[in-house]
């Protein structure tokens, strides 16, 4: 698997990528939906990176390589599993950043550890929905992506409604004091919990799939 | 041990007749002496850039006829022969093929008379 | 012992069917895979490799079953499905550093070896190669991890006449030793008159042949005669071409007697081929 993911980083996902992650910089934009920032990482490099995947014809290339079908598809889903983890490390810098520089509560959710755990759960819901749809082919991208990007757009905006409109979820996700760390890192420590779940039922079930396919 | 083999892939005669034939020819004048060993199969062929399996049958069949034996791991080497079994050989091969000719001499209705005559002709020439 | 073992492989699609495919290889030899354009060969090696899902049978390699031991029979063998196609943006020496690291038994000496051999510049892409080069850069990826058996599809196509001698002088000194075997597929069935071992025949997707070369080329004749010799025989014949001034047809050796008087000449592979494929369009 090390090799697998060594070859994804080196032959397809083109170093630049990284740099999109610098759009965590919109974190500090003093009142926003900042929802909206992880989700550049979709719009931008998953679909250019499974494109440019097609283009080399990457899968027929791997599957030469001594590994199983169904490593190639761990392999791809765990890459980009890797790419949001950083994009959240990137938006966690400058989430802190936001609060340390204006101390000042954003209208929705702030940037908060909550918010970080809703990033997480938001990207788990992402790779639960696109992945398998993708494997059913290996090659289509359309679709999933916008059932995908639709599924993670009603995630988020549920948050953002909730976060106004419903106390308790207000009290739990919202706020930048010391003190509401106590209900936010829990909160974080399930998103990560919801993010691994998803992304390991994802693969599995794309594994499946994928299994079914002709190349 | 000078060994010669020339492969003719346009000729009639299948690569494995043309390798039994050189080969036998060559033991039977003695340019392949007794005890020598041939190469292995597997290099004749590569050599050749024809099949194994060829290479494989003609050693078969020169096994068969008695110009060779095979040691398991060892590969083939030249049958002992005496200097009577040679000629022996060579007498066998030549009336066998001499036959074969008179085969079809007759069905073109030729005479005993007319053959002789032909191949004191055809030696002279 | 043999390498290869395929047993009853099928694959059904809307418009083809891989029925029954099976035959084997032992180690040491060079088995030619050939058929018409579309008559399953590539669909075959896929369905063997696991690229596409088989409907049934089964695939040994080594014994075992290959998809039982997927990564462990895949670093037994070398594969090269056509020319690098692939990372056409990436330079090559990147794209064998990523390789390489897969194999236990990757030979960088060797590969350096075939890389000079075959003139491969590793600075280059293979957006930026010939076609030609990119099934040499993909030869010298297939073959230097010391592989059992290699499964090339059409290896020798693209290839000048050079190139291609050089190649199968290169097959030959492979399987010199006795371990190793290649199965490769192609129509330019002249190559595989020279070195091949085996021949497997495979026509809409059915295996037609699968035995030794030389015993394959016996086993058809090809008949040439007149007009007025066609009706004592046509009916054994596989299929037939009329002229203007008779005909010619392929047979099988043990369908002809001795009293025919048609001219009978031996097929190459490329006859066998042409005569089943007009069979093939006679029918149809």
């Amino acid at each position: 698997m090390r090799n697998l993911l060594r070859k994804e980083f080196s032959l397809v996902i083109n170093p630049y990528y990284f740099l999109f992650m610098l759009f965590g910089v919109l974190l500090l934009i003093p009142h926003w939906v900042f929802f909206i920032a992880p989700m550049y990482l979709i719009f931008i490099a998953l679909p250019n990176i499974i494109q440019s995947a097609k283009a080399q014809k990457d899968t027929e290339f791997t599957m030469l390589l001594p590994i199983r079908k169904s490593d190639a598809v761990s392999a791809r889903v765990l890459a980009f599993a890797i790419l949001e983890v950083a994009q959240i490390a990137v938006i966690a810098v400058f989430a802190a950043l936001n609060i340390a520089l204006y101390h000042s509560p954003n209208f929705f959710i702030d940037t908060n550890v909550a918010y970080i755990g809703c990033v997480f759960v938001m990207y788990g819901v992402f790779n639960i929905v696109f992945f398998p749809m993708h494997y059913k082919t290996g090659y289509k991208l359309a679709i999933p992506l916008i059932v995908a990007i639709t599924a993670i757009m009603l995630f988020a905006g549920a948050i953002e409604v909730m976060v106004v409109t419903v106390p308790a979820v207000t009290r739990v996700l919202d706020g930048i004091s010391k003190t509401a760390l106590v209900s936010q890192i829990p909160v974080l420590l399930c998103g990560i919990a919801v993010f691994a779940l998803l992304t390991w039922i994802s693969i599995r079930i794309s594994i499946k799939r994928f299994s079914k396919v002709n190349l | 041990m000078a060994l010669d083999i020339v492969i003719s892939t346009t000729s009639d005669k299948p690569i494995y007749q043309q390798l039994f034939d050189q080969l036998s020819s060559q033991i039977l004048l003695g340019q392949l002496a007794e005890g020598d060993y041939l190469p292995p199969i597997r290099t004749v062929a590569k050599e050749l850039q024809i099949s194994v399996i060829t290479v494989k049958k003609a050693w078969e069949e020169l096994e068969r006829a008695g110009f060779i034996h095979s040691m398991v791991g060892r590969g083939c080497f030249v049958a002992p022969f005496s200097h009577s079994q040679r000629m022996e050989k060579r007498n066998e091969m030549a009336l066998e093929k001499l036959r074969k000719d008179i085969e079809y001499y007759k069905s073109l209705g030729i005479s005993e008379q007319e053959i002789i005559a032909f191949i004191r002709a055809a030696y002279r020439e | 012992m043999e390498l290869l073992k395929i047993d009853h492989l099928s694959k059904r699609y809307r418009s083809f069917e891989l029925k029954d495919v099976s035959f084997s290889l032992e180690a040491g030899y060079i088995m030619g895979f050939i058929g018409p354009n579309g008559a399953g060969k590539t669909t075959t090696l896929k369905c063997m490799l696991g690229l596409t899902a088989k409907d049934g049978g089964s695939v040994e390699l080594f014994g075992t079953d290959f998809f039982a031991s997927e990564r462990d029979a895949k670093q037994k063998i070398g594969v090269s499905l056509g020319g690098v196609d692939f990372y056409s943006k990436t330079k090559i020496k990147t794209i064998t550093s990523v390789v390489r690291r897969f194999y236990e038994n990757w030979d960088e000496e060797l590969y350096q070896s075939y890389i000079k051999r075959f003139d491969i510049d590793e600075s280059k892409r293979p957006a930026e190669l010939s076609d030609g080069m990119r099934i040499k850069y993909s030869l010298a990826l297939s073959m230097s991890h010391h592989a059992t058996l290699l499964i090339l599809d059409e290896p020798t196509s693209g290839l000048d006449p050079v190139a291609r001698d050089d190649l199968l002088t290169l097959f030959q000194e492979l399987i010199e030793p006795g371990e190793v075997s290649i199965l490769f597929s192609t129509h330019i069935t002249s190559d595989l008159e020279k070195c091949a071992d085996f021949i497997t025949y495979i026509e809409n997707g059915k295996i037609v042949a699968s035995r030794d070369k030389d015993g394959f080329l016996e086993s058809y004749r090809i008949v040439k005669g007149t007009a007025a010799q066609l009706p004592g025989i046509q009916s054994r014949l596989i299929s037939t071409k009329e002229n203007a001034f008779g005909f010619s047809g392929m047979i099988k050796t043990t369908d002809l007697t001795e009293h025919d008087t048609v001219t009978v000449e031996k097929p190459t592979l490329d006859d066998i081929m042409i005569y089943h494929a007009r069979k093939e369009s006679r029918h149809a």
